[in-house]
């Protein structure tokens, strides 16, 4: 390769800046911490129900669901996900899917209204990747069960 | 005689067609989405015209189309270079997020450097068709990279120059293999997307003065690109193109740019670059500027 120009230094100096600019140098709180631990997660969860009634893509997937029991099983889903003090007592995430034929679009769906509810919520941008890394793998489990 | 173009007095309006449906998207009208995947997962149109950043095609297929879902989307492209523009348009289908097929029509802009030729005001035309497949993977959520492989043939519309710089043909076909992650809250909490690719080609300068030469012929060069989001529609990085140089008369060099993307809405993907292209044509350090629109409805 003929890297005669120092453009390519730059950019791994610019990228680094960037990284650099938005590490912070103090202790992070724990993921948990950072989702407000139990009560936060509750309005987290409480938020994404209000908007899986108010998103007419995937409020029919839900038209059988026992809402007091969903928002239970999620939360403490959720909450064993960011290494909170719960357990999970809900079925495994296939059979809870399984029949549901829920499509890549329609996780897709939910996954973006996840997303504006952390943000609603002021959650760190580095929390909600931090998420979304750790639900990510979750998605075959769901889709077109 | 062989065809030569002159400045064009009808120029195609591709810019004008994307004027109007940023219009119609932008006035309110009610467009379905175009397609269930996440915002930002169609990338941009690159100059060839396969869904990619700038000069570097990624392994993700145009527009939001899932495995259920078909899509169409539509480009336009302008670079200004100090010497040189090149303008470059086209449009994309994505067939269930498994094949892309894609047209782009390139349109080099000689200016001034023409008379180092003899031909003033030339422009080099050439039109491009692509294929892309994905092979495996999701950019996002599989643990493995989302792995495609692409073919671009490319035919020369005025052979003039390539043939006075000794280019061998006027046609020729890229092959390459690219593989895309978005690696999630890996740079300081932000996404990280990471791009490699392969390719095959005996282009000289993307295929606008024509294939092989004196010093050559099809060879195997790598490409790279990556790019911090730093929202989920702010997307900042750089790209790597290693290109063949195969024209005693007319050396050429790697492209490399800085951009920044930005993705208001799934209607809309927009890529601002800062482009290092070298010599082109014998006028060397050519650096400017990398503009590029894409819509769809």
């Amino acid at each position: 390769m003929k890297l005669t120009t120092p453009v390519m230094p730059g950019c791994v100096l610019f990228l680094t800046l960037l990284i650099a600019g938005c590490a912070s140098t103090q202790p992070r709180p724990s993921l948990y911490d950072q989702f407000g631990q139990r009560a936060g997660l509750g309005s987290l969860v409480d938020g994404l129900i209000k908007r899986i009634h108010a998103n007419e893509k995937i409020a029919p997937l839900f038209s059988n669901t026992d809402f007091a029991l969903f928002r239970q099983r999620f939360l403490e889903f959720l909450c064993v996900t960011v290494d909170g003090p719960c357990t999970y007592t809900g079925e495994e995430l296939e059979e809870v899917h399984t029949g549901m034929n829920i499509t890549e679009a329609e996780f897709n769906t939910l996954v973006e209204d996840l997303i504006d509810v952390m943000q609603e919520l002021a959650i760190s941008k580095a929390a909600q990747n931090e998420m979304l890394k750790r639900l990510a793998p979750t998605r075959k489990d769901v889709i077109y069960r | 005689m062989t065809r030569q173009s002159r400045t064009c007095p009808a120029r195609p309006s591709a810019l004008t067609l994307l004027a109007s449906t940023a219009l119609l998207v932008g006035s309110g009208v009610a467009l379905a989405e175009p397609g269930g995947r996440l915002l930002a997962t169609g990338g941009g149109s690159q100059i060839e015209g396969s869904a990619g950043g700038g000069l570097v095609p990624w392994a993700v297929l145009t527009g939001y189309a899932t495995r259920d879902e078909i899509g169409v989307t539509a480009f336009a492209t302008h670079v200004q270079v100090d010497d040189f523009s090149l303008d470059s348009f086209g449009a994309g289908i994505n067939l269930k997020n498994r094949v892309e097929l894609s047209v782009a029509r390139q349109r080099f802009d000689l200016g001034e450097a023409g008379t180092d030729f003899g031909m003033p005001g030339l422009t080099i035309r050439q039109n491009i068709v692509g294929i892309k497949v994905r092979i495996a993977g999701d950019v996002i959520y599989t643990p493995w990279p989302q792995l495609a492989v692409g073919i671009q043939r490319k035919s020369a519309l005025d052979a003039a120059i390539p043939d006075a710089v000794g280019a061998l043909d006027h046609n020729g076909t890229d092959v390459y293999v690219s593989a895309s992650k978005l690696f999630l809250g890996a740079a300081a909490g932000r996404n990280l997307l990471v791009n490699a690719g392969l390719r095959s080609t005996s282009a000289n300068q993307l295929g606008l003065l024509g294939f092989g030469g004196d010093q050559g012929g099809r060879r195997l060069v790598a490409e790279f690109s990556s790019a911090i989001l730093l929202s989920q529609s702010l997307a900042v990085g750089f790209e790597y193109r290693q290109k063949p140089d195969n024209l005693g008369a007319a050396r050429e060099d790697d492209f490399r740019d800085l951009f920044i993307a930005w993705f208001p809405n799934k209607h809309i993907s927009t890529v601002l670059a800062y482009a290092d292209l070298g010599s082109i044509a014998n006028r060397g350090q050519q650096r400017g500027w990398y503009f590029s629109v894409q819509a769809s409805p």
